[in-house]
């Protein structure tokens, strides 16, 4: 017996054969989760982490032509490009910041509220409620170029000389263009026209989302048409309209009112929003001004000047974005 | 049951009668539905007109070749502009004239690699109207894909590989979205300089390639409805994990992601903004056709050859939202998309 576990213990063993390693489906899934995100994730880490910190970095940076070296150099400076915007926007009497203001308050009280009502109009199917919607929904499938170029030539030619033809206006007190002594209302009657259908889709979409049986049983208390829309489909897309205006809040100050679209570079200093002046002078990117008198109206502002901009909207409107969506949540109608 | 049926009817019929307020809302639309339509077809007549028949105030009137003083006065100004004198007076008559400005030799000045004492002229390069055709083509098509694609890939994974890191990733777009982030376009062109892809479209695409957006929302939400086993499913009749995303998952929000692609293709069609100020170079049809029509008014001396321009941007995209009109218009809620 003894012998016998002997030889037992002695017999050679066969090398063991592992079987192939399978990677459990945890780990697939984790790898193939790894491979997918790595990438759009790397991307916001730099479009968006890095270059938003180096703007930030930008705004308290200048470039200055060392004249002993005989280069450009940037050195650290806490306030230069802050004064720089403040005088900017003293020699323009602050109209980009009044006037950005001004545009958005009066879209809300417009186009942003008209929307709502357009779109309920179209949810609840009334009379030519499909026509309705292809037209709302048209000018933001038709370029900004093509809108514009029409609406200058219609309000710089065409209606000026109707009007001077129908109340047989001398050479003397004729009516000119339109767009160029004071095009304000003009430009916002445009800006209001054509972004009456904005946001068209998202609201019917929300709309649409409501519980049939919660639009049936109002209808069955008899609410008439307003009584609806005010008591059932506004609670229920209020969450939707919450977002639009303080997203809306958040893009205040880059609403260019299409002034690019309309003049170029050379709009009027009296139309002039802040988002427009922000994408001329990117436009041009200059790093070093090209006139040192900060009181030059012509002066513009410089690219570390535009971060500096975007500092100082970013600290303003970030706590007021988050006061009015708090505020719209609080006293807004309640769903129940 | 009928008693129910013919309940609701009385209420949808209800619904349609016209009350004081729904009767407002119905002549503001009339009347905006009216003038647009007026704007359109009048600048579509316009562009064809005669521009001695602009100068002489006729507006309203249809286009008129008949006239020997226009014509005169046509020959005189093709006599004047050298490059017009293989075209006579005819219906696309405004629109040569658009051909002919349209190519030519782009030079946008920018900072070479951001070097600050560089700010270089590039290379003079010709643009031609089948360069413009392809960059625009191109520059739409493959960044809608991009626009399209990257949030539907990251939202699927958000939705249904639950790992916290999926929940940084929903956060994350909550934050972009909320953040008013202004004026961080120097940095962005700063780092495409020193990336050597300012003024390409790779470097669009790239900075394109974001998920943090809106429609990163809409996704989420999706395939947080979906589910789980279509997947699962796959999985065990041995298809891997790309396999299924690609040929299972994707599909099944393949009206979406049409839908969007095709919103993103339109907006970048338009969109002249963005290469005047990343890709000053690359000409495409919108960004030259903006130039030409408003930027630099000079090029073409007169409103009906810049309204015929302005109609050569709009056409295709007019034709292409006849035809298609229901897909871009589906329904896209922050709950997916309702037909």
């Amino acid at each position: 017996m003894e012998k016998e576990i002997l030889n037992c213990e002695q017999q050679p063993v066969a090398p063991e054969v592992k079987p192939p390693r399978m990677l459990t489906r945890k780990t697939k899934r984790l790898i193939f989760y790894t491979i997918m995100v790595s990438l759009p994730f790397l991307q916001f880490c730099i479009f968006y982490v890095y270059v938003n910190i180096d703007s930030i970095m930008m705004a308290f940076k200048v470039t200055y032509l060392d004249s002993d070296v005989g280069t450009y150099v940037q050195r650290w400076s806490i306030k230069d490009n802050f004064i720089g915007v403040v005088n900017f926007l003293k020699v323009r009497k602050w109209r980009p910041v009044v006037n950005a203001l001004k545009i958005y308050a009066i879209s809300w009280c417009t186009s942003g509220i008209f929307s709502v009502f357009f779109s309920y109009y179209v949810y609840k199917k009334f009379m030519l409620s499909g026509i309705f919607k292809v037209f709302l929904y048209l000018p933001s499938m038709i370029s900004a170029v093509v809108m514009t170029l029409v609406f200058r030539v219609f309000m710089n030619s065409v209606l000026p000389d109707m009007i001077n033809q129908l109340g047989n206006r001398t050479q003397e007190n004729a009516l000119g263009p339109l767009l160029m002594d004071d095009p304000f209302p003009y430009l916002m009657g445009y800006s209001i026209f054509f972004s009456l259908g904005g946001h068209i889709l998202m609201y019917t979409g929300a709309m649409s989302g409501i519980n049939d049986s919660v639009v049936e049983a109002a209808q069955l208390d008899g609410v008439n048409a307003v009584q609806e829309f005010l008591h059932v489909t506004l609670p229920m897309i209020w969450p939707t309209f919450t977002t639009f205006t303080v997203t809306g809040l958040a893009g205040i100050f880059t609403n260019q009112l299409g002034l690019h679209t309309f003049y170029g570079d050379a709009a009027p200093q009296e139309v002039s929003t802040l988002g427009y002046e922000i994408f001329v002078w990117t436009k041009k990117g200059s790093l070093i001004g090209s006139s040192p008198d900060v009181a030059d109206p012509n002066r513009g502002l410089l690219l570390s000047e535009i971060s500096a901009v975007g500092f100082m909207i970013m600290v303003i409107v970030l706590p007021l974005s988050m006061g009015l969506k708090k505020a719209m949540t609080k006293w807004g109608p309640s769903v129940d | 049951m009928e008693k129910s049926v013919s309940v609701r009817k009385s209420y949808k019929s209800r619904n349609r009668n016209l009350n004081p307020a729904v009767l407002f809302l119905f002549l503001i639309l009339m009347l905006y539905t009216i003038v647009f339509s007026f704007m359109i077809l009048w600048a579509f007549m316009n562009s064809f007109k005669p521009p001695m028949q602009w100068e002489a105030r006729e507006y309203m009137q249809l286009p008129n070749y008949s006239n020997p003083l226009w014509t005169s006065k046509e020959l005189q100004y093709i006599n004047n502009n050298a490059y017009m004198s293989n075209y006579w007076p005819n219906l696309l008559y405004n629109y040569q004239k658009v051909l002919v400005v349209m190519p030519g030799k782009a030079q946008a000045q920018y900072y070479v690699g951001w070097n600050l004492d560089k700010k270089m002229p590039t290379t003079a390069k010709y643009n031609g109207m089948f360069t413009m055709i392809f960059n625009t083509i191109f520059y739409s098509l493959a960044g809608s894909a991009i626009i399209a694609v990257v949030p539907c890939v990251v939202g699927y994974l958000a939705a249904k590989y639950p790992y916290k890191f999926s929940t940084l990733l929903y956060v994350i777009t909550l934050f972009v979205m909320v953040m008013p982030i202004v004026g961080s376009e120097p940095a962005r062109i700063k780092l495409l300089c020193r990336l050597y892809l300012f003024d390409t479209m790779w470097g669009d695409f790239i900075v394109n390639f974001t998920f943090a957006n809106l429609y990163f929302l809409v996704f989420y939400a999706f395939y947080q409805g979906v589910s789980g086993t279509y997947a699962e499913a796959a999985e065990v009749d041995g298809a891997s994990q790309l396999r299924t995303m690609i040929q299972i998952i994707m599909p099944l929000a393949s009206k979406m992601i049409s839908t969007v692609l095709l919103i993103f293709f339109i907006g970048r069609w338009n969109n002249y903004a963005t290469p005047l100020v990343y890709m000053p170079n690359k000409w495409m049809i919108s960004y030259r056709l903006y130039i030409v029509t408003t930027y630099n008014k000079n090029t073409l001396g007169d409103d009906p050859s810049r309204i015929a321009g302005a109609m050569m941007i709009v056409v295709p995209i007019l034709i292409l939202f006849i035809l298609l009109r229901n897909k871009i218009m589906g329904n896209i809620s922050i709950g997916g998309v309702k037909e």
